[in-house]
């Protein structure tokens, strides 16, 4: 089980990650307003917190709306941190900002109700918790747990609200509490982005799942059991599938995460996950993005383009279809152009943020790779100009791909020409199979020795031979460096 | 053949049998009635009996343990050498016991140089080979001797003579290998130890050559990669340094270590990266390995050259304790080579400038195009250099052998003699299916179902003892 | 001795060291490489001046090899190092290593000799010679062999009888590096300036321009252009030959091998 401290490393990496300085202007559009309308309760704060880090510019729009947004919630330690957050961006550029308080101001009466409503809350919740115990009434037990697991999250005690959501564990009498619980903590985990405990608790959900379709609860149904499991299945698998996605993603496992987010259900399956951690519009970007960083064409071209569930969620988002169009058609200044647009509203994404430079590279260095397959060389300039970069820059990405492995070609940089390798298979499988056969030969004649050393038990062994070892040692050391430099 | 021995002058210029220091004398007089005696009776004996093995049952056993080497190492009563009465050919055994035990017992004045000389080139080797315990001693008595006039040199020949002549072929491995190498070692004598070197070591034999430890396997081959790789001979002292870290261990020798410590600055030199140890070598050694500074370099190599050089600083007092300043130094000094040749997959073609610059040179074009040519010539590089400056490098063969073509011949040369390898690694197999420590082995492992990777044979193959059971066993 | 399997089966030690004794006759008689002379013994003169004339024939026939091998034995077989003498078999055999560019034992043979003879001027330019070589450092290269050929032709040079000697060796040095130096250039230059050929060679014009054409390179006398002749980089035309049916065999032997 995992506790507080567990946690701390993990939220206090996701803070360290690098905070660029995200433009908004004409170039790089982002609408805050109609951005932060998709979500829905404390998540809301939580963008809200992190646009204000990374977007000086739209700062005190973003601290006003996080105020009002606080009030509707029920954790007053929220407004410090939207402050503290604001303040600190204030101080990154000095003289820009008008102060907090310029800004908004802080509803101290609700501070108070709140508080105290909070605390009666605490206290009910607690005793109501003891009273069961002692009572030892399983299923109260699991609903008081239950209950202080949510309320601990509602004031943003996430160790203590984790620690409830677990203890019910053991409280719980069927599958579906089981489903619940797990569900439940992987919320939690989601909004800390405290992503390697994720897998654990989609495998304890999915086991209650594979149980509650094997088990057959009411064995008179038998006919019916099998549809009501699926049916069951379809209406968690997405949220399951999202909560892997999304732990994959925060992993940086490209690859695996573009499988799971293009297999997502419909976004009504999100259930009350859509706003309240994710807008689908989301899922369109971190798909895309990660399938245009790590599949091969064709398979974006079954999976994300002809894919029409995933398509649902790129109409939220219609410029990701832009991209892989682009993408799609050789256009790889349109797609990097596109890239650089939205970068802003990559960045301003909670879940993104810190994959947004890597996965920009790895897109780069597809479209290189991609562009490059066709030749057997081509002039540097040709590729400035659909790359968009100055010669001296195409030179520096193509040189780095090939040392990565990326690209087999050279280049030629009196011409600045990228030449194809040219691989003669043949010749290339006789001197590897040589190169192997003398290497095995050596090594056989070292393994033989080896062997005959052991036949006869001259084998190094700890106790009494130590003395004379380390002898033998200081005589062999006396052959001091006589191995010389030539100078 | 008969030859009488030549006999000695006794003034040569080694400290003269005549003139033993005074004190040894009033030593040798504490035995001197008893022994004395006996040294003359058993002269007789060694020039009566013909039967060796009686002869070394003899010498082995005539005398109380104690003053048994006193008696075989001291002179007549009249000061006269023991040595000067007997041939060579014909006493072999005799004076292998006596030489052996006057080189030991200090109390004894050391025989003239050529006696010892004459003795390693002419002596018998059916008559040695009765005692091979004695031939070890006398090799190490001839190192103490060289040691004790300052000049190890005078060791080198002696040995060299013994060795090549004493067990049935050299790839046999003896005692006297390691002390012969570490002779040459001692006083630079590389290429004299060569022609020994050269013959791989095949066979392991305790009936031969009894008192053969794993040391001494260990610490020729330690010695023999330090020959390689002061001479320059990259790959050959990689294969004796990895015989070493690759012997069969169960906790690591301190020569062990070493070996790996200069293992891996010939693999920098050599391949411009270190390869991994063998897999069968001890885990602590490869662990204590990882941890050191010389694997630190490996992580540079060997592009970083700033940070090459600032680890070479810190370690230095390490490097230098080692023994190994030279070898890191000629690492770093093939630093910008190897930076040169991964060039060469990425680049057509590059002026010298822009080379100077990736490989840390920049500005010194002039040592750069030489070191260019000097690549091309040792072919390292396969490239063209232009008037002004740019150098092309031709389409990459690094894969192939450089310096061969690849003719279809040898492409079935490599293949006939890879499977006489898989022969003899057939026959060693069978050998050892049969054999009771193996069978005893499977047994076992099959009662405790065992459940490590690989079965048994690749165990066998790989490493044959990894648990001390099997030395109980045995 | 291809002695088979030696260890494991329980024979007796006994038993072997009589197959041992069986098996001692054959490299009994003449035992494995030992060619010096056993005349050269104690009153006798040292092993280095006995050994000497033997190294001026091995110069003679040009046996580098030999002669590295009977100069090396020689110096582990003498007693005496310090003494002059020791000079007529290091120089050649510093020298013939420098003919075959082997330049590491080259460099120990100088390094063994005795403070008082390593200090001779002939020991010094050696030295620098020999570093010159390792790094291919050309002017300095045909600077100090020039240097070693003067020191030798004084009159009052301190071992006239190693003074014809040097003087072949270092010649047959010089030539066989030119040699090699313009077989590198071909390699590594398809044009070059007379004046770099002059510096990589070692010759003054006039003589540079004669051992160009001996070579058939081309020199353009109004560019002052040295173009090598190329030497043919064709190495890998054989193997592209059909594998024959005898390399079939031998892998499919393999193969069944594998399969047992």
């Amino acid at each position: 089980m995992l506790d507080a401290t567990e946690q701390a490393p993990s939220s206090s990496k996701a803070k360290k990650a690098p905070t660029p300085i995200v433009p908004v202007d004409e170039n790089h559009p982002f609408d805050l307003e109609t951005y932060i309308a998709s979500y829905e309760g404390r998540v809301v704060v939580d963008r809200l917190v992190h646009i204000i880090t990374l977007a000086p510019s739209i700062a005190p729009q973003a601290l006003q709306l996080a105020v009002r947004h606080i009030q509707t919630l029920r954790d007053p330690t929220l407004y410090p941190v939207a402050v503290a957050a604001y303040d600190q961006a204030a101080s990154l550029s000095p003289g820009q900002l008008p102060s907090a308080s310029e800004v908004a101001t802080i509803n101290q009466k609700w501070v108070d109700e709140t508080s105290a409503k909070n605390q009666s809350e605490r206290m009910k919740l607690e005793v109501e918790l003891k009273t069961y115990t002692n009572n030892m009434i399983k299923e109260s037990i699991r609903m008081a747990h239950r209950d202080l697991g949510e309320f601990y999250r509602s004031v943003g005690e996430y160790g203590t609200a984790l620690r409830h959501f677990t203890k019910s564990r053991e409280f719980c009498t069927t599958n579906q509490h089981i489903l619940e619980m797990c569900l439940s903590v992987l919320e939690l985990l989601i909004e800390q982005r405290n992503y390697s405990h994720v897998p654990t608790y989609i495998f304890k959900a999915e086991a209650a799942l594979d149980q509650a379709a094997a088990g057959g609860e009411n064995p008179k149904g038998a006919v019916g059991t099998k549809s009501k499991a699926t049916a069951e299945r379809e209406k968690y698998q997405t949220k399951l599938d999202f909560a892997l996605a999304l732990s994959q993603l925060g992993q940086g496992m490209y690859e695996k995460a573009a499988h799971t987010f293009l297999k997502l259900g419909l976004p009504g399956k999100l259930g009350d996950w859509s706003g309240k951690l994710v807008a689908s519009g989301d899922i369109a970007v971190y798909g895309t993005l990660c399938a245009l960083a790590s599949m091969s064409r064709s398979a974006i071209k079954s999976r994300v383009l002809e894919n029409e569930t995933f398509s649902v969620y790129i109409e939220q988002e219609p410029y990701v279809r832009d991209i892989v169009d682009a993408y799609m058609s050789n256009r790889f200044k349109a797609v990097l152009d596109l890239l650089e647009k939205y970068s802003t509203r990559h960045y301003l994404d909670l879940y993104l943020s810190s994959h947004v430079h890597d996965l920009t590279n790895l897109i780069r260095n597809r479209a290189i790779v991609l562009y490059f397959q066709p030749f057997s060389s081509i002039k540097l300039e040709r590729m400035s100009s659909v790359f968009g970069w100055t010669v001296e820059e195409v030179e520096r990405q193509v040189v780095a791909l090939i040392q990565s492995g990326d690209i087999q070609a050279r280049v030629d940089s009196q011409h600045k020409i990228l030449k194809a390798k040219q691989v003669d298979p043949r010749a290339q499988l006789y001197a590897k199979a040589l190169k192997a056969g003398s290497e095995m030969q050596s090594a056989n004649r070292k393994l033989l020795l080896r062997m005959r050393l052991q036949q006869a038990d001259l084998i190094v062994k700890q106790p009494k031979n130590q003395k004379q070892d380390s002898a033998a040692m200081a005589s062999a050391s006396q052959m001091s460096d006589y191995i010389q430099i030539g100078d | 053949m008969n030859d009488p021995l030549p006999t000695p002058p006794l003034n040569t210029a080694s400290a003269g049998p005549s003139t033993p220091p005074p004190a040894d004398n009033s030593q040798n007089a504490t035995v001197s009635s008893d022994a004395s005696l006996s040294l003359d009776g058993l002269l007789m004996q060694i020039t009566s009996i013909n039967d060796p093995e009686a002869l070394d049952k003899t010498l082995r056993t005539f005398a109380p343990k104690e003053v048994r080497e006193t008696i075989l190492g001291s002179l007549l009563p009249d000061g006269a050498d023991p040595l000067q009465v007997l041939d060579v050919r014909r006493n072999t055994l005799g004076i292998l016991y006596l030489l052996s035990a006057r080189l030991q017992v200090n109390a004894a004045g050391a025989p003239p140089q050529h006696v010892i000389e004459t003795f390693c080139r002419e002596f018998d080797q059916a008559q040695a080979r009765v005692a091979p315990e004695r031939v070890t001693m006398l090799a190490r008595g001839i190192i103490q001797l060289g040691q004790q006039v300052g000049d190890v040199k005078l060791a080198v020949k002696p040995l060299h003579d013994l060795l090549v002549r004493f067990p049935p072929s050299l790839s046999y491995l003896t005692p006297l290998h390691g002390l012969f190498v570490t002779a040459c070692v001692a006083s630079r004598q590389f290429a004299v130890a060569e022609p020994v070197l050269s013959t791989p070591i095949t066979q392991i034999n305790t009936a031969f050559f009894p008192d053969l430890t794993y040391l001494d396997n260990l610490v020729y081959h330690y010695a023999g990669g330090t020959v390689y790789a002061a001479l320059k001979q990259w790959e050959e002292a990689e294969d004796f340094f990895e015989i070493v870290v690759g012997a069969p261990a169960l906790v690591p020798s301190a020569v062990q270590l070493e070996a790996g410590k200069k293992l891996i600055l010939v693999q920098l030199i050599k391949d411009g990266k270190s390869n991994n140890l063998p897999k069968y070598a001890n885990g602590s050694l490869q662990r204590q390995l990882k941890n050191s500074p010389y694997y630190g370099l490996t992580r540079h190599y060997p592009q970083q050259q700033a940070k090459l050089e600032q680890l070479v600083e810190k370690e230095r007092e390490t490097f230098e304790k080692d023994q190994n300043m030279g070898l890191v130094l000629q690492a770093l000094d093939h630093a910008p080579r190897w930076a040169i040749k991964k060039l060469t997959g990425t680049y057509l073609t590059l002026s010298v400038s822009e080379i100077g610059k990736t490989v840390n040179m920049a500005g010194k074009d002039e040592a750069v195009q030489r070191l260019i040519l000097s690549m091309i010539e040792k072919e390292e590089i396969d490239a063209t250099l232009s008037m002004d400056g740019i150098v092309t490098f031709n389409e990459d063969h690094s894969a192939l052998p450089m310096k061969r073509m690849l003719s279809k011949t040898e492409v079935d040369n490599a293949l006939k003699e890879a499977q006489q390898q898989a022969a003899i690694l057939r026959q060693l197999e069978r050998e050892i299916g049969k054999s009771r420590e193996y069978l005893l082995k499977a047994a076992k492992v099959k009662d405790n179902d065992w459940s490590g990777p690989g079965g048994p044979d690749e165990e066998l193959l790989f490493d044959v003892t990894p648990s001390a059971t099997w030395a109980d066993d045995a | 001795m291809s002695g088979g399997p030696p260890t494991p089966p329980p024979t007796s030690s006994k038993e072997l060291m009589d197959e041992a004794r069986s098996s001692v006759p054959p490299p009994a008689a003449p035992p494995p490489a030992q060619a010096v002379p056993a005349v050269a013994e104690p009153p006798s003169p040292d092993p280095y001046t006995v050994v000497f004339p033997i190294i001026v024939d091995l110069t003679a026939q040009k046996s580098h090899d030999e002669l590295v091998r009977v100069a090396e034995e020689a110096e582990i077989s003498a007693t005496v190092d310090a003494s002059p003498s020791h000079l007529l078999v290091t120089i050649p055999l510093v020298l013939t290593y420098l003919i075959l560019d082997q330049i590491p034992p080259a460099r120990y043979a100088l390094e063994r000799l005795p403070p008082n003879l390593a200090s001779q001027p002939l020991c010094i330019d050696l030295h620098h010679l020999l570093s010159a070589t390792y790094q291919r450092d050309y002017p300095i290269i045909y600077a100090r062999v020039e240097q070693i050929d003067h020191l030798v032709s004084q009159p009052d040079f301190a071992a006239p009888d190693l003074v014809p000697i040097v003087k072949t060796l270092l010649n047959e040095f010089i030539q066989n590096f030119r040699q090699r130096t313009f077989v590198l250039l071909s390699k590594a230059y398809s044009s070059l300036s007379l004046q770099h050929a002059q510096i990589f060679l070692g010759l003054a014009s006039e003589a540079l321009i004669q051992a160009i054409q001996a070579h058939q390179w081309t020199y353009d006398a109004s560019t002052h252009i040295v173009r090598p002749k190329p030497i043919s980089r064709a190495i890998r035309p054989t193997h592209t030959a059909p594998s024959s049916l005898a390399s079939f065999d031998v892998v499919a032997d393999g193969i069944v091998g594998l399969e047992i």
